[in-house]
C-alpha cells in the first residue's frame, strides 16, 4: 500500500430503500483517493450525495457497496455495537452548530464526551486539556462550564472542532462547517481550520456548495452530481479548467463581488432542477440536462477517465 | 424622477422582557422607479426589520415599536395610513418575497389558487374566470413547466427552486411598484441562484419595479443591485452606486467584508482576512460608531462620538471618523490609495 494515501474509497455505494421498489441511488459508485495533509474538496448542488459520501465514510451510515480503506485497512464492513476503533482516527465536524452540541451538557463536558467514554482522563487532568483544547480554537478556560446556548455560531462551530480535536484524529470530514455563518465570521472560522491543519498534519474532505470557500481551502476538488463524481482535479485546474459540462455551468453561476465582471459575463444557464434520485438514469447522470448531451449519453454511463495528469473527467465528449 | 420609496431616519425597536432591542437606529434611503436597492449586512444587523417596517410587518406594539423616522411610499406615510389602506398597499403595489418559500406558501391550498386569491384581492372587478388566465400566465412568465397542471398543485409537489419561482409569480401577479426580496436566493443552490436572479431581473426590466434585494452575499448584489446600502448594528454604515462601493469602498466595515471573502482571482490557501469579534449587541448599543471595537482603524473618538456622514463622492456616502480633517490618513486596502488625497 501507499503510504501516502491516508484514504481510498473503491466504487462505494450508499442506496436508501424508500416505499415499494424505489431506491434512492444517493451514492452511486464513487472512487477517491486522499493523500496525507491534503484537503479535497467536495462540491455539488444540494440532494447531490456528497454529505451521504462524508456521512458513509465515517461510518455513521453503513456502505451498499465498495470498499473504505483507511490508512491501507478495509473499514466497509459493518462494525459492532461499541467499536470504536475509528474514533480517534476520524471525526466529524457538522454544519449546523446549533443542532450538533447538546444543549443540555456544558461546553466542557461535550468536549471531554470522548475521553469521558473511553475513562481516559480525570480531575485536573482533564480539565487542563479541556482548557487546552478551548484554547486551541480561540476560546478561553471560562467557556468550559457555560451551556451552547450562551454561544454564537461562530463560537458553537468552534466548539464543534474543538470537539473533533479531542481525539487526536487525522483524518477530519467538514460537512458545510461554514455554511450557516455569517461573511465575516467564515472566515475566521477558515483560517482556524486551515491553521490547525498546519499544526496538526491533519487530512481534510471539505464539503460545501460555497464554490469559491472550497477553491480557497482545498487542494484537489471533486465535483458530484447526483451520487457521482463527474469531474475531479487538482483546485487551480479545475476553476481554470473546467471540462466536464456540468461544471463548466456550475462554476460559471458562481456570482463575483464585481458588479463590472458581472455585467460582462456570459452565464451558461442550466434548465430546470436535479432530477430525483429514485430512479436516475442508465446513462450519464447529467443527461436530461446536458446541452451537448449525444445519444450514447443516455445509453451508456460515462466512466471517469484521466485526460491529463491529474485530471480526471466523467463525460464521452472529453477526452 | 420621482423617488417612490423615502425612508428617513428610521427607528425601530423591540420590546422585550430582557429590555429593549433597538434593531434599526436611523435608516434612511431612497428609491426610484425600476431600480434596485441592495441592503446587505450580517445577520441581526437589522436588515430585515427594516424592510418589513416599510409594510408594516413587523410585531406591533408593544412588542415592536416604531421609534421615530418616517417611510414615503409615493409620498404617502405608511405608518400614517389606516390598516384597510395598508392592506391594499400590501395586496397591490409593495410585494415582498421571503427567503424561505415553503413557509411562506399555504400548504393546504393549491398554488394556482393562492396566485389568484392575490389577483382578485388586488383588483376587486375581475372575474375568477381572468384571475385564473393570469395566474396561469404568471406561471408560465416564471418559468414553470405546463403551468395548467401545475395550477392545480400543492406547494409540497414543487423544489425548492420552483417554488421560489411560484413566490415570484405570487408578488409580480399584481405588477406591483416596489418588490421587497428578503434573502431570496439563500436557501438555494448556485444553478438555481443564478436562474432566479435572472428571473428577477427579467420580471423587473418587464414591469418596471423597484427592488429592494437583502442579502448578506455581496456576490448576489453585484449582480443585481444599482445601488447598495451597507448595514450594520441597525444603521447604514455606507450606501453608493454598486460599482462605488466595490471598486472604492470608503468604509472600514465595507473593506472588511470585501477582504474577508475568497475572490476567484486570489491566491489560495492564504490567510483570509477575517473581521475579528462579533457585532454589538443591541440591547444595549456602544456609544459611538457600532463598529469601533471591530474596527483595525478606530481611534479614541470612534468610542466616544458616533461619526457623521461623509460625502466621498456624489451619491456615495460613509458614515467614519477617518474622513474627519483631524484623523491621521490611512490606506485603503481595496483601492490601495490614501483615503485621504
Amino acid at each position: 500500500m501507499n503510504q501516502d494515501i491516508i484514504l481510498e474509497i473503491q466504487d462505494v455505494k450508499k442506496h436508501f430503500p424508500v416505499g415499494r421498489n424505489k431506491i434512492v441511488k444517493a451514492v452511486d459508485g464513487v472512487s477517491l483517493k486522499i493523500k496525507r495533509g491534503e484537503t479535497l474538496g467536495l462540491v455539488g448542488e444540494s440532494g447531490c450525495g456528497k454529505s451521504t459520501l462524508g456521512r458513509t465514510i465515517i461510518k455513521i451510515y453503513e456502505p451498499t457497496g465498495g470498499r473504505i480503506l483507511f490508512e491501507g485497512e478495509n473499514i466497509s464492513s459493518p462494525r459492532k455495537r461499541g467499536d470504536r476503533s475509528l474514533v480517534d482516527k476520524m471525526q466529524m465536524i457538522f454544519q449546523d452548530p446549533f443542532a450538533s452540541l447538546n444543549p443540555r451538557m456544558t461546553v466542557g463536558d461535550i468536549i471531554a464526551e470522548g475521553w469521558d467514554i473511553q475513562r481516559r482522563y480525570k480531575g485536573r487532568e482533564r480539565k487542563e486539556r479541556i482548557v487546552g483544547f478551548l484554547e486551541l480554537v480561540g476560546l478561553n478556560e471560562e467557556h468550559a462550564n457555560r451551556f451552547p446556548h450562551e454561544f454564537s455560531g461562530g463560537q458553537r462551530q468552534r466548539i464543534g472542532i474543538a470537539r473533533a480535536l479531542t481525539m487526536n484524529p487525522s483524518f477530519i470530514i467538514c460537512d458545510e462547517p461554514i455554511s450557516a455563518l455569517d461573511v465575516s465570521i467564515q472566515a475566521q472560522i477558515v483560517n482556524l481550520l486551515m491553521d490547525l491543519q498546519k499544526r496538526m498534519n491533519l487530512t481534510y474532505m471539505f464539503i460545501s456548495h460555497d464554490l469559491s470557500m472550497v477553491r480557497h481551502i482545498s487542494d484537489n476538488i471533486a465535483v458530484m452530481y447526483l451520487g457521482k463524481i463527474m469531474e475531479y482535479a487538482g483546485n487551480l485546474d479545475i476553476y481554470s479548467n473546467p471540462l466536464h459540462p456540468y461544471t463548466k455551468a456550475l462554476f460559471s453561476a458562481i456570482p463575483v463581488p464585481n458588479p463590472r465582471i458581472e455585467r460582462k459575463r456570459q452565464r451558461i444557464m442550466l434548465e430546470g432542477d436535479v432530477p430525483s434520485p429514485i430512479n436516475t438514469p442508465t446513462g450519464c447522470k447529467f443527461f436530461s440536462r446536458c446541452s451537448s448531451a449525444k445519444e450514447i449519453c443516455e445509453l451508456e454511463p460515462p466512466k471517469l477517465t484521466e485526460c491529463e495528469p491529474g485530471h480526471y473527467v466523467a463525460c464521452h465528449f472529453v477526452d | 424622477m420621482e423617488n417612490i420609496l423615502e425612508v428617513q431616519n428610521l427607528a425601530f425597536s423591540f420590546n422585550t422582557y430582557a429590555g429593549e432591542v433597538q434593531a434599526v437606529r436611523g435608516v434612511s434611503f431612497s428609491l426610484k422607479e425600476g431600480e434596485t436597492l441592495g441592503l446587505v449586512g450580517e445577520s441581526g444587523c437589522g436588515k430585515s426589520v427594516t424592510a418589513r417596517s416599510i409594510v408594516r410587518l413587523n410585531p406591533p406594539y408593544p412588542t415592536g415599536e416604531v421609534k421615530g423616522g418616517s417611510i414615503l411610499f409615493k409620498g404617502r406615510d405608511v405608518n400614517k395610513v389606516s390598516t384597510k389602506e395598508m392592506e391594499e398597499i400590501r395586496a397591490k403595489d409593495i410585494r415582498m418575497i421571503f427567503q424561505d418559500p415553503m413557509t411562506c406558501l399555504n400548504p393546504t391550498m393549491t398554488i394556482g389558487n393562492q396566485i389568484s386569491e392575490g389577483i382578485l384581492k388586488a383588483s376587486k372587478n375581475m372575474s375568477k374566470r381572468d384571475a385564473r388566465e393570469r395566474a396561469i400566465e404568471m406561471l408560465d412568465l416564471v418559468g414553470i413547466p405546463s403551468p395548467e397542471d401545475r395550477y392545480r398543485q400543492y406547494p409540497h409537489e414543487f423544489s425548492g427552486g420552483m417554488r421560489q419561482r411560484v413566490m415570484i409569480a405570487l408578488a409580480i401577479a399584481v405588477t406591483p411598484k416596489l418588490l421587497i426580496a428578503d434573502e431570496p436566493t439563500t436557501a438555494l443552490d448556485v444553478t438555481t441562484q443564478a436562474q432566479i436572479l435572472a428571473l428577477i431581473k427579467k420580471m423587473q426590466i418587464e414591469f418596471k419595479t423597484a427592488i429592494i434585494m437583502i442579502t448578506h452575499d455581496l456576490g448576489v448584489v453585484a449582480s443585481s443591485a444599482d445601488k447598495i446600502a451597507i448595514m450594520y448594528a441597525g444603521k447604514i454604515t455606507e450606501a453608493g452606486p454598486a460599482d462605488e462601493i466595490f471598486e472604492r469602498p470608503a468604509h472600514p466595515y465595507t473593506w472588511g467584508l470585501l477582504k474577508s471573502i475568497p475572490r476567484l482571482d486570489s491566491d489560495v490557501k492564504q490567510k483570509l482576512t477575517p473581521i475579528l469579534g462579533t457585532p454589538p449587541d443591541l440591547f444595549n448599543p456602544p456609544e459611538g460608531c457600532p463598529f469601533a471595537a471591530r474596527c483595525p482603524y478606530a481611534m479614541k473618538i470612534c468610542r466616544m462620538y458616533e461619526p457623521g456622514t461623509v460625502t466621498i463622492s456624489q451619491e456615495h456616502t460613509a458614515n467614519c471618523w477617518l474622513y474627519h480633517e483631524m484623523a491621521g490618513n490611512v490606506l485603503n486596502p481595496i483601492t490601495g490609495k490614501m483615503v485621504k488625497a
